[in-house]
């Protein structure tokens, strides 16, 4: 974390409006991307991108609040709501028919094909553990390097390693099944 | 497992999407691309993410107002209790001392907080009626100091027989200071209060006496005396006070005693300036008046007990106490040589003798 984070971050547990609309508008859409990967629903992820920041505020200026990296607190926080999302729903979601059916030039049929496989993905990505997910797409979906994945979960590179092979592994083998 | 995890890390580096993967992680490395797959962009949030950012704001500003205004405000809070607890404390300190001080006599630790606390609340009482009473109140609490050290058998010097006289000529003064309806009471009061107090006195200063305690014991008649006339003449009062002019001779051979007076007259001891004679002798039956100054005869120191007093330091029956001054009297008419016994005015002062020693003198000019 910089320490223009942490002048952010400080600012932000005295309510600061420009604080805290700096955060908003660094971390909104890099949140709404994780949820919509985790989601695969547009509206959702939009959805529940608000929800995350409306949590960062019930925690200012409180002991949950976070202390050095609001980003990775920021996404703990939209990877649990996403959680519960699906917890709620109690079952695979509907494929969504968003705008890449018709924006994208390709065939429709193999985009419903992609939309499947991609939908069989998210699947077996929510019968991982937490860690798992998070290091899933981080690592792969986001392309986000190993340290920073490291960074962003707490942990050190060589579990991060460990992490994601054994992520990978139990993915296969989920959706091999 | 971290040789394996190692193994995988490495040959991810070494792979990219679309081409094919060899070695026992070929199926992993693919997997891992075939997630790869989610990593298109994202369709843009349907409403670009700005009823959520405006409603994070809005939250924010509500929050702000619900959460941080009660902390300040408990700040100010904290802070006004604290200052409230320190002038408590200190208010606290302050009354103790003053209480504790109250009953302190002169001589004692505290008479010097008590004196203090006094002067602060004259200085602080400016309403001619409120003054008047409080200096009242003050000239009792010096009478009674006297009182209660003499009844204790302790001296009083000239000092503390000062500060009395000169709290009681205060009174007088502040009781001129009234209106023409109000002066009389005022006056009246006094004058009751030094003439019940006069007796008591007199009494135990008979068992001890000391020129300071003989010099306050005149002034309290003489001021008594002069309360009681200011009585039916304010004014006049008020004039004698502003020209400085000496208090009238209290001592009236053959006048009738005013009412309430007490047989403290009969100590009345001669000015400097008064010529011994008999007018000047009152009978007294409790004790003769002091020999007049610089004449201490065997003969005119009827009480052997009072000899060696009045003998020893007769002038200082007829210092004016220290830290009085009063205005020089003006003599009377014809009145010009010291120690004439009659001041030859058509209008003599019921045939008192002329007191041109300030001693007795009640001139209004008291220093502070």
């Amino acid at each position: 974390m910089t320490t223009s984070d942490e002048q952010v971050l400080e600012r932000t547990q005295s309510y600061d409006a420009h604080a805290l609309a700096d955060v908003y508008d660094r971390y909104a859409a890099p949140i709404y991307g994780y949820l919509y990967r985790l989601l695969g629903e547009a509206a959702q992820a939009e959805d529940l991108t608000g929800e995350v920041f409306l949590r960062l505020l019930e925690v200012l200026g409180t002991r949950r609040a976070p202390r050095d990296r609001i980003g990775a607190w920021l996404y703990r926080v939209a990877h649990n709501l996403a959680m519960d999302q699906f917890r709620r729903q109690k079952k695979t979601p509907a494929i969504a028919l968003d705008e890449d059916l018709v924006a994208d030039g390709s065939q429709p049929a193999d985009l419903v094909g992609d939309k499947i496989t991609q939908q069989q993905l998210r699947a077996g990505i929510r019968r991982l553990t937490t860690d798992q997910q998070r290091v899933i797409l981080l690592r792969f979906a986001e392309e986000r390097p190993l340290a920073e994945v490291a960074r962003m979960m707490g942990k050190s590179e060589g579990a991060i390693k460990t992490l994601q092979h054994r992520a990978v592994s139990r993915l296969r083998k989920l959706l091999g099944e | 497992m971290k040789r394996k995890a190692d193994q995988f890390e490495h040959a991810l580096q070494a792979s990219s999407p679309g081409q094919p993967v060899e070695g026992p992680l070929a199926s992993l490395v693919e997997m891992a691309h075939q997630v790869a797959g989610l990593s298109g962009t994202p369709p843009a949030p349907p409403q670009r993410l700005l009823p959520g950012r405006q409603r994070f704001l809005a939250e924010a500003s509500r929050l702000r107002e619900v959460r941080l205004r009660p902390r300040a405000r408990l700040v100010w809070t904290l802070r006004l209790a604290t200052a409230l607890g320190v002038v408590v404390i200190l208010l606290g300190v302050l009354f103790g001392t003053e209480r504790a001080a109250a009953d302190s006599l002169p001589g004692q630790a505290l008479y010097g907080a008590k004196l203090a606390t006094e002067r602060i609340r004259l200085a602080l009482t400016f309403q001619p009626e409120s003054r008047s009473a409080l200096a009242q109140a003050l000239a009792e609490e010096r009478m009674d100091e006297i009182l209660a050290l003499l009844e204790a058998k302790r001296g009083v010097d000239a000092a503390v027989s000062g500060r009395a006289t000169q709290q009681l000529q205060q009174a007088l003064v502040a009781a001129t200071q009234l209106d023409d309806a109000a002066a009389p009471q005022a006056l009246q009061k006094l004058s009751e209060a030094i003439q019940q107090r006069e007796q008591a006195t007199s009494s135990a200063a008979g068992e001890l006496p000391e020129a300071p305690v003989q010099e306050f014991l005149r002034e309290m008649e003489r001021v008594r005396e002069e309360a009681h006339r200011g009585q039916g003449d304010p004014e006049g009062l008020r004039r004698r006070l502003r020209n400085g002019a000496p208090a009238e001779p209290t001592d009236r051979p053959g006048g009738t005693p005013t009412p309430g007076q007490s047989p403290t007259r009969t100590h009345q001891a001669p000015s400097p300036s008064t010529t011994p004679g008999p007018s000047q002798t009152p009978p007294g039956p409790a004790r003769p008046s002091e020999p007049p100054f610089g004449t201490g005869t065997p003969a005119q120191t009827p009480v052997p007990s009072m000899t060696p007093r009045s003998t020893g330091e007769p002038n200082m029956t007829h210092t004016p106490a220290p830290s009085v001054t009063y205005q020089p009297p003006e003599p009377p008419h014809g009145s010009t040589t010291p120690g004439s016994t009659q001041a030859p005015t058509a209008d003599p002062p019921r045939g008192a003798p002329a007191q041109t020693q300030g001693s007795a003198g009640g001139g209004g000019a008291s220093k502070p």
